[in-house]
């Protein structure tokens, strides 16, 4: 089955936290894959465990949080490695974070140290991935530079020198990228790198990210709940709801035909551009409820307008239904 | 609905100004001033909707908190029609603000610090009409129990207070507060930005409901435009406190006359893996309004920029009716539109 090139394969991944009051079931048997050099968009609303499989996949998941189960395979082209086996600290996947799979985040303005200089954030990242004999920081602050040319800040040299509080908004996203691609990662996780940012920045942002993609031959896990951005960064797409994936497949199949009912009615809910009534929008009713000991059942069948019986009591099984295209949802099971 | 030639302003906003001063040293010696609301002009009809957009720092919320005076006016009018009175809203002292204060509502963005933690949702709904001390208790009770349901949530939970509530639910008691008076004029300010998808287009509908029933007007700022195009009657861009362009929402979107609405516009994602977008580069970084370029505060940013806006300051003009903006090139420049800007691919996989 191995034919296509995966760099990263998530298999029926499960991260749970144990609190006080019960089992938050945050990741619950994910899969997914990931092509080489291309993009996945794990698409979701809050609290449907997309940021936690982002650091699942890292090993940054913190206490209470544990994988329970599941297989993390990373492939650097060479071997292929079950980053769910390694030490959350250490050495093996301390040389793969931050170094092959980088990660950028929501807020820049909260997630860059605020008492180091952008360049020393920045060379801490590359003298931390060379050995000891290697480190030349004269070598490694003109790589930094030339990485803050690349990511278009406005005069690199000073702003190397700058605190984050000195940078906008958008320069801080464009200095978070810079820091994560110093090393030239593999893999690229971006956990909605552009939701705090204003329209036009957004854009840039984003065709950085792919012009980035392009030149270095890098793949990117895109997480948003931004159904116009993914359409534009996304080849594949992921669509989680309480802590599975309720739908997968190419973004052509999730956004010309989505069969999943979670997936159409979060489509037709959003008001598309160009398309004005004044009509009411058909609303998902409800909310998304939080998984804490969640029972064995379909985790949408509170919200579904085409639940069935079995919904209630029985968790759906994923089903491909066309090459590359998984659903799981009772509808298209064909032994019930 | 806005063909009608009768169409009554409920808010004519005339040079309105809001200066911040910039203070230095122990004496506070004011150096300069952000000019965060610099001379809008703006009228707003009677039961439509006026979007609001434009990128964080241009002015978008000073403007609404201007006009509802929740920030004091450097200069200029602000008038308010409510049904056969008029009231010059800008030069009433703070006391008489408040004999108006019901007729003019709010809806904040963030659902989890606009609402008091320690007060039930009851109180929270029945504060404005007990500060107004117009309402028997027992009204004020009856009047609560309507809100509750017409905002989608029931009587039981009227004694909970807020943290049991999610995001979209908050927003809707937020709502039912804002209408406890029967307002006329609310400012939505980026009201469903902090939602998650599904429950956005719920509090849309809400608020398109309220806006029927009870016949209100809507200020309706925010950031996401494919939200602005669904709600908004016309839509008015801002950039570096000044209006630069307003009109109604499709000629808006379709045939944009400046330029830095097409930027917005070719910004847009699109929810289609088969459109392809024409990127209109933006140069630069956001404008501070605390240092405003000469002439049009758009043009160190401009791809079309010629030597008389580096130097001229272009005014806001109706360039076709009711299209209104503020470029000295808008009679030459051929901008593109949506539908230029984004294209359908014809194959589909």
């Amino acid at each position: 089955m191995a034919q296509e090139d995966y760099i990263l394969q998530v298999k029926n991944l499960s991260t749970w936290f144990k609190l006080d009051y019960g089992m938050l079931k945050a990741v619950n048997d994910v899969s997914f894959s990931l092509k080489r050099n291309q993009t996945l968009g794990i698409i979701g609303e809050s609290g449907c465990g997309k940021s936690v499989t982002a650091s699942s996949i890292l090993r940054t998941v913190t206490t209470p949080g544990k994988i329970v189960g599941g297989q993390i395979l990373y492939n650097d082209g060479k071997k292929e490695a079950d980053l769910t086996k390694y030490k959350p600290d250490g050495a093996e996947i301390r040389s793969i974070r931050g170094n092959e799979i980088s990660m950028i985040f929501q807020e820049p303005m909260a997630s860059l140290a605020p008492v180091y200089t952008i360049g020393a954030q920045m060379m801490e990242e590359i003298l931390v991935h060379t050995p000891k004999q290697q480190r030349d920081k004269k070598k490694a602050k003109e790589t930094c530079i030339e990485m803050l040319k690349a990511v278009g800040m406005p005069d690199p040299e000073q702003k190397f020198n700058s605190y984050p509080h000195q940078l906008s908004g958008g320069q801080c996203q464009r200095a978070m990228i810079a820091i994560a691609m110093v090393n030239r990662p593999k893999i690229l996780i971006a956990d909605e790198p552009t939701t705090a940012l204003d329209v036009t920045v957004q854009a840039q942002i984003n065709d950085l990210m792919k012009s980035f993609q392009k030149q270095y031959n890098m793949s990117i896990i895109y997480i948003t709940h931004d159904m116009g951005v993914i359409a534009e960064m996304a080849d594949s797409i992921a669509v989680m709801y309480l802590g599975r994936v309720v739908e997968s497949g190419s973004a052509v199949q999730i956004f010309k035909h989505p069969v999943h009912p979670y997936t159409r009615a979060l489509l037709r809910s959003m008001p598309v551009l160009g398309h004005k009534t004044t009509e009411h929008l058909p609303a998902i009713e409800g909310n998304v409820p939080v998984p804490i000991d969640p029972p064995d059942n379909c985790g949408f069948c509170t919200r579904c307008l085409e639940k069935m019986e079995m919904c209630a009591h029985v968790v759906p099984q994923t089903i491909e239904i066309e090459p590359g295209h998984f659903v799981r949802c009772h509808k298209f099971n064909p032994a019930d | 609905m806005s063909e009608e030639k009768d169409r009554k302003p409920i808010l004519e906003v005339k040079g309105l100004k809001k200066y911040y001063p910039i203070e230095k040293g122990l004496s506070k010696r004011v150096v300069g001033y952000v000019k965060a609301v610099n001379d809008v002009n703006l009228t707003i009809y009677q039961n439509e909707v006026l979007g609001v957009v434009g990128e964080s720092g241009c002015g978008k919320t000073t403007l609404g908190r201007t006009i509802l005076r929740l920030l004091e006016p450097t200069d200029g009018k602000i008038i308010f029609h409510f049904g056969d009175k008029t009231v010059d809203f800008s030069a009433l002292t703070r006391q008489e603000v408040r004999d108006y204060r019901k007729y003019l509502q709010m809806i904040f963005q963030n659902p989890y610090t606009s609402l008091n933690p320690r007060m039930t949702v009851f109180d929270i709904i029945a504060e404005p009409m007990r500060l107004s001390k117009a309402f028997t208790e027992e009204q004020i009770t009856e009047r609560v129990r309507k809100l509750i349901t017409q905002v989608g949530l029931e009587v039981r939970h009227l004694n909970r207070y807020p943290h049991a509530f999610s995001g979209g639910q908050r927003q809707r008691i937020g709502i039912a507060r804002s209408l406890a008076m029967q307002p006329k004029f609310v400012v939505a300010d980026e009201a469903v930005s902090a939602l998650d998808v599904s429950i956005q287009a719920q509090i849309l509908n809400l608020l398109q409901d309220m806006k029927d029933q009870y016949g209100l007007t809507y200020m309706f700022i925010a950031h996401n435009l494919s939200v602005v195009e669904h709600i908004s009657d016309r839509v008015c861009v801002m950039y570096l406190g000044r209006v630069v362009e307003l009109a109604e929402t499709e000629e808006l979107f379709y045939h944009p006359r400046h330029p830095y609405t097409e930027v917005l516009m070719s910004a847009i994602p699109v929810a289609d893996p088969t459109t392809d977008t024409k990127r209109v580069e933006l140069k630069g970084d956001a404008g501070n309004a605390a240092h405003l370029p000469s002439g049009c505060p758009f043009h160190p940013r401009c791809r079309y920029g010629k030597e008389i806006c580096r130097q001229e300051l272009p005014q806001l003009r109706e360039i076709s009716p009711g299209h209104f903006t503020a470029c000295h090139l808008a009679d030459q420049l051929k901008l593109s539109g949506l539908e230029e800007l984004k294209l359908t691919a014809k194959k589909e996989e």
